[in-house]
């Protein structure tokens, strides 16, 4: 046994040896020096710290949603129904006594959920597909650009729609409606960038010293074409929200009376002239969780444009 | 390339798109359910329903069966829509398409007529407050729900007036009871104007006010950004150096050499936004029950009919890639490099 601890110790001191440190040093450093500089550009737009700060506040409400929201998701104190807001319901309570207070903090678990799996479904299938065509070029692209020109060719909701309405009504069909439409977006986005960076000196190197395709895309090219995508899927994690709340508004994805926002909303519509409450909070919600995404994306796309970075990222 | 040449071009790389549209929707259609069902209502007999199922070849192989689908679709024959009292799914929409293009229609201009100005001024206020401003209300209109914002105007424009006795918008619908115009185009808003009746074109623009508003938004958000960036752009070239250089009055300078040059990145944006109203009307027209096939649309979700939803795609798919033909048409007019390429 002893021996065995020794021997796992001397690996381990071998991993963090002084020239793997040294390494990973050089490695790092110019890479903090870039987030430094990046972070302190973002500094420099208000605007983009508000929706930091916005997009913060979200996650941590998802997170934290079961040990500081008073009442539970599906919990209805029938006898206190339709309530204003007051003290003891912040946000006042729905037509079958539901907190909406509670259902709005609930809701942002739904919503990060639904914005993160779509958006990176979308860009994994993306950058696979896009690399692929970008890559290959010739037939292959072509061949891929025309099935992406298709998909493109109907409004996003609307194919949606189809998607989920064949598919069935649940809150994973959505998810699998809003990836089916999703990927061609990023499939362009991913080939354009590739048939630009592919052209640099570095790729040619890289295949002149015998490296494979698989490292080329993913080692040199897919890194030096991240900005673009960094910006598109910041922007798209609030659009993924936003037409996924439509998506539940108009009857998919989850049932009546769900913690969901585009649900909630929907489910007011009978009550809101004498209930706005039950209207304006959940909708409110997905405004300002869009509007976060936007502001974060906006001020991303100045400060990650080299064009618009001599002037300081100021915009 | 000469403009007809381009045309034609055009024109011709439009049917695979469409060809592609069609598989799509073919295969969606095919993975999901059964796809006879857009042919059988509840009273048909068993020997009814095989014989519908022979007609359109839902007993053949998978591409056999394509063929009797563009057949079908060709034909006009598109199924029965359920949650349209089984009628014909091409009447429906026949019958329900004005209002919705009434209502883009509208819409559209709304976004451009405030959008273009919006950006104008928000690039010439540079980093003052009019631009600031500007940039608020553009960056909300691409972050709000327009379900939401449809329910906040209903409240405020309708409820809120209402209560405190002042006058206010109606709530829904595209006229007043026995307020209709005698049908002759389809539009309400022209069908007045025909029918001479001032009192009818006023309760129809009333009605108008609110869901053309609440779709326009997000349009008109996007037109008014695209307008400002591409401005901005423009403003640094040297033509407009020499212009000012020049002597030209700052008002001709803008309108006359500055806003000619940025409006056609807005014409692509003013195209690519019409997708967005009609994937907007389905919402819009369902909160303020306006009659047209986005509230059909939205209510064959609820009713699982399949075969109308399937039919709004299609038709939506060729108006929206008719529109884009008309986009990129008008682009290669204004900017004939675009013909070189």
């Amino acid at each position: 046994m002893k021996k065995i601890f020794q021997h796992q110790s001397q690996t381990k001191k071998s991993i963090f040896s002084k020239e793997k440190r040294e390494y990973f040093k050089k490695w790092l450093s110019p890479r903090i020096k870039e987030l430094r500089y990046s972070l302190h550009l973002i500094k420099q737009s208000p605007l983009a710290m508000v929706g930091i700060a916005i997009i913060l506040i979200l996650v941590f409400t998802a997170i934290l949603a079961p040990f500081i929201s008073p009442y539970g998701p599906e919990e209805h104190i029938w006898s206190e129904s339709k309530q204003p807001p007051s003290w003891k319901h912040l946000f006042g309570t729905d037509e079958t006594g539901g907190d909406v207070f509670t259902k709005v903090l609930w809701g942002a678990r739904i919503s990060i959920e639904i914005g993160l799996i779509v958006v990176l479904g979308g860009l994994g299938l993306g950058i696979i597909i896009g690399a692929f065509a970008g890559y290959y070029g010739r037939y292959i692209d072509e061949f891929i650009m025309r099935i992406t020109d298709i998909f493109l060719s109907i409004p996003y909701l609307i194919l949606a729609m189809g998607v989920a309405a064949i598919l069935g009504k649940s809150i994973e069909n959505v998810m699998i409606a809003m990836i089916v439409v999703w990927w061609p977006a990023y499939t362009r986005l991913v080939r354009g960038q590739i048939l630009s960076v592919r052209e640099n000196q570095y790729v040619e190197a890289a295949k002149s010293v015998g490296a494979g395709d698989t490292r080329i895309i993913f080692r040199h090219i897919l890194p030096n074409s991240m900005a673009p995508l960094i910006v598109q899927t910041t922007m798209d994690l609030g659009n993924a929200i936003l037409t996924a709340a439509g998506l539940s508004f108009l009857g998919f994805g989850a049932g009546p009376g769900a913690a969901e926002w585009g649900r909630m909303v929907s489910d007011s519509r009978n009550y809101f002239m004498s209930c706005p409450w039950m209207m304006v909070f959940p909708g409110l919600a997905i405004f300002i969780t869009v509007l976060g995404f936007n502001l974060v994306g906006d001020g991303l796309r100045d400060i990650l444009d080299p064009r618009l970075r001599r002037g300081g990222g100021k915009t | 390339m000469k403009m007809y040449q381009y045309i034609i071009r055009r024109l011709l790389l439009l049917i695979p798109v469409l060809i592609g549209i069609t598989i799509l929707i073919f295969l969606l259609t095919r993975i999901g359910g059964d796809p006879a069902a857009a042919y059988i209502t509840p009273r048909m007999t068993h020997e009814q329903i095989e014989k519908v199922k022979e007609i359109h070849g839902f007993n053949q192989p998978v591409y056999v069966q394509y063929l009797y689908y563009m057949g079908d679709i060709l034909r006009g024959d598109w199924g029965i829509s359920k949650a349209h009292q089984d009628m014909p799914v091409l009447d429906v929409i026949k019958l329900r398409l004005p209002a919705t293009i009434e209502l883009t229609i509208v819409a559209m201009l709304l976004a451009t007529i405030v959008g273009i100005p919006l950006g104008v001024i928000s690039a010439t206020k540079k980093d003052k407050w009019p631009d600031h401003a500007t940039r608020l209300f553009a960056l909300s209109g691409v972050s709000i729900p327009i379900f939401w914002l449809g329910f906040l105007m209903q409240y405020i424009f309708f409820y809120l007036l209402k209560i405190n006795g002042l006058p206010h918008l109606p709530l829904y619908g595209r006229a007043t009871a026995g307020m209709y115009p005698p049908q002759v185009t389809g539009f309400f808003t022209l069908d007045s104007i025909i029918a001479g009746n001032p009192s009818m074109f006023l309760d129809t623009i009333a009605h108008l006010v609110m869901p053309a508003f609440c779709l326009s938004y997000v349009s008109l958000a996007e037109i008014a950004r695209m307008t400002r960036s591409s401005m901005l752009e423009v403003m640094g070239q040297d033509y407009i150096r020499t212009a000012r250089a020049k002597g030209l009055s700052e008002r001709k300078v803008i309108y006359k050499h500055a806003l000619r040059n940025a409006l056609i990145p807005t014409v692509t944006i003013i195209g690519l936004s019409f997708g967005g109203l009609l994937a907007g009307a389905v919402l819009t027209e369902t909160i303020f029950n306006w009659p047209g096939v986005g509230s059909w649309a939205a209510e064959s979700i609820v009713r699982i009919d399949t075969a109308a939803i399937v039919g709004f795609t299609i038709i939506v798919a060729i108006m929206y890639t008719i529109v884009n033909l008309i986009v990129d048409l008008t682009y290669a007019y204004l900017d004939p490099r675009v013909r070189l390429e």
